[in-house]
């Protein structure tokens, strides 16, 4: 690539990158590929598609290669559209998932998202990308049995797309830049879809304030799901829930943050029927997924003044007092997918209020436009 | 043959300079800089213990940031910069 070094706006801050010109090229065998994809560090370990030029330009389909969508850290990469069409190739996504990808870039590059700390934290988050709305079914993403994997090529890609583009781009790498002490399985693949046709409630990106025909990605900074098993009894969903949500382990209970509940169909249906609303759940979750301070006492995880600075103002830091697993009700993020069998949600938490999740309009579905970071 | 679109960063090798070591800690003022782990501010007080003992340094600012996992803030970097001849950082888990 060529070009001068110029300012590149990164949200609220200005950093200067180099110009973003086109990628380089280079010629090989075809037969070598694969491998001079693995000797160039393009790969996180699984083998790619190698991302040949035409196949790029597929990808692009007539969108601006120079156009740039974000910077990524810690390394500064430029996230152009032919960059990212490289990674998507690389991941086997189709041209029709490649405006959900560049959504998910635009997500994890916005400034309250935190790339920079998610990327370099010791934490064992991953950026989780939910799709909702009507690209879910457009483009054939599986929200039912199995939405987190495996079997869909869309859920797969486009995850996976995303992992490269934080690789490639960001610069991730085990124990040098990215310290996470394990890592997670969804550093390859973390992608699942809402579920709409069986959600009793507003979709996910409509609580967020998107219209209902809003196709929209929102990516959130996850730790590996956890099971939830109960029986269909609201009163036992909601206990079970809160029991999981509030373990000593989970970076939660210490700095707050947002956590997501991922209610499979028969919790959702029972729940509805129960009469209990997306906003009704936050609230008894906030009253009840609690931990006491003189638990926090005993395991010593931060310091009293952090807890002070990040827990909520109606903590009064007496032994009895409660602490919750978020700052707000809003902040436990309830959404509906998975197949009819099985009396099963999921929860995942947060990295600890070390960024916020960030939701983004699909370009070319529905109203959206790119600039929604919908919340609420 | 096939012709590859390289799809990793492509950014400038960064070059920076180190600040001049300051030529004496005698009597200097110091900032301790806690991300607010235990072992952090452990290791910040036995520091600043050993520097007050051994070259006089007084600490004339302690912060510790509300969220590890950000970067300080711009305000906080400036007052470091204001009330500070140096600055120790701890991270300690």
């Amino acid at each position: 690539m060529g070009g001068a070094a110029a300012p590149v706006a990164a949200g609220e801050r200005d950093v200067t990158v180099p110009m973003a010109g086109r990628a380089t090229r280079r010629r090989e065998p075809a037969g070598r590929a694969i491998d001079v994809c693995y000797e160039l560090g393009w790969t996180d370990g699984l083998p790619v598609i190698p991302p040949e030029a035409s196949a790029v330009e597929g990808m692009l389909a007539g969108r601006d290669p120079l156009e740039v969508v974000g910077v990524v850290p810690p390394l500064g990469g430029v996230a152009t559209m032919e960059k990212l069409a490289a990674n998507a190739v690389m991941a086997g996504c189709l041209p029709e998932h490649f405006a959900i990808v560049v959504a998910a870039v635009r997500a994890v590059c916005a400034p309250e998202f935190n790339l920079a700390g998610l990327q370099a934290t010791t934490h064992v988050a991953a950026p989780l990308v939910i799709v909702s709305g009507p690209v879910v079914e457009r483009v054939g993403l599986n929200p039912g049995y199995g939405t987190f994997g495996p079997g869909n090529r869309g859920n797969a890609s486009i995850g996976r797309a995303l992992g490269l583009v934080l690789w490639n781009l960001g610069g991730a790498r085990p124990g040098l830049t990215d310290m996470s002490t394990f890592g997670q399985p969804g550093k390859y693949v973390f992608c699942m879809a809402e579920r709409q046709e069986i959600n009793p409630w507003p979709p996910h990106h409509v609580r967020r304030g998107f219209a209902p025909g809003d196709s929209v990605v929102t990516v959130m900074g996850c730790e590996a799901p956890k099971s939830i098993v109960a029986t269909n009894l609201d009163v036992a969903i909601l206990k079970t829930a809160a029991e999981m949500m509030s373990t000593l382990g989970s970076s939660n209970v210490h700095l707050m943050g947002e956590m997501l509940l991922v209610l499979g169909n028969q919790h959702a249906r029972t729940l509805a029927a129960a009469g209990w609303t997306p906003e009704s759940i936050q609230r008894h979750l906030f009253a009840t997924a609690r931990r006491r301070v003189a638990e926090f006492r005993e395991v010593r995880t931060y310091s009293e003044e952090v807890w002070r600075q990040n827990w909520p103002g109606f903590v009064t830091m007496e032994d009895s007092s409660t602490v919750p697993v978020v700052e707000r009700p809003e902040d436990i993020r309830i959404v509906v997918a998975g197949g009819d069998a099985g009396r099963f949600s999921l929860c995942a938490g947060g990295w600890g209020a070390g960024g916020r999740s960030v939701a983004v309009a699909v370009e070319g579905e529905g109203s959206g436009g790119h600039g929604g970071h919908g919340d609420g | 043959m096939v012709e590859l679109v390289s799809p990793a960063a492509e950014v400038p090798d960064r070059t920076g300079e180190r600040v001049p070591g300051l030529p004496t800690l005698e009597g200097r003022r110091a900032a301790l800089l806690s991300n607010g782990k235990w072992n952090a501010d452990a290791l910040l007080a036995e520091l600043a213990a050993l520097l007050q003992r051994r070259h006089g340094v007084a600490v004339s600012f302690r912060f510790t940031k509300r969220r590890y996992n950000h970067e300080l803030e711009p305000d906080t970097r400036e007052e470091v910069l204001s009330v500070a001849d140096f600055a120790l950082v701890a991270i300690g888990d």
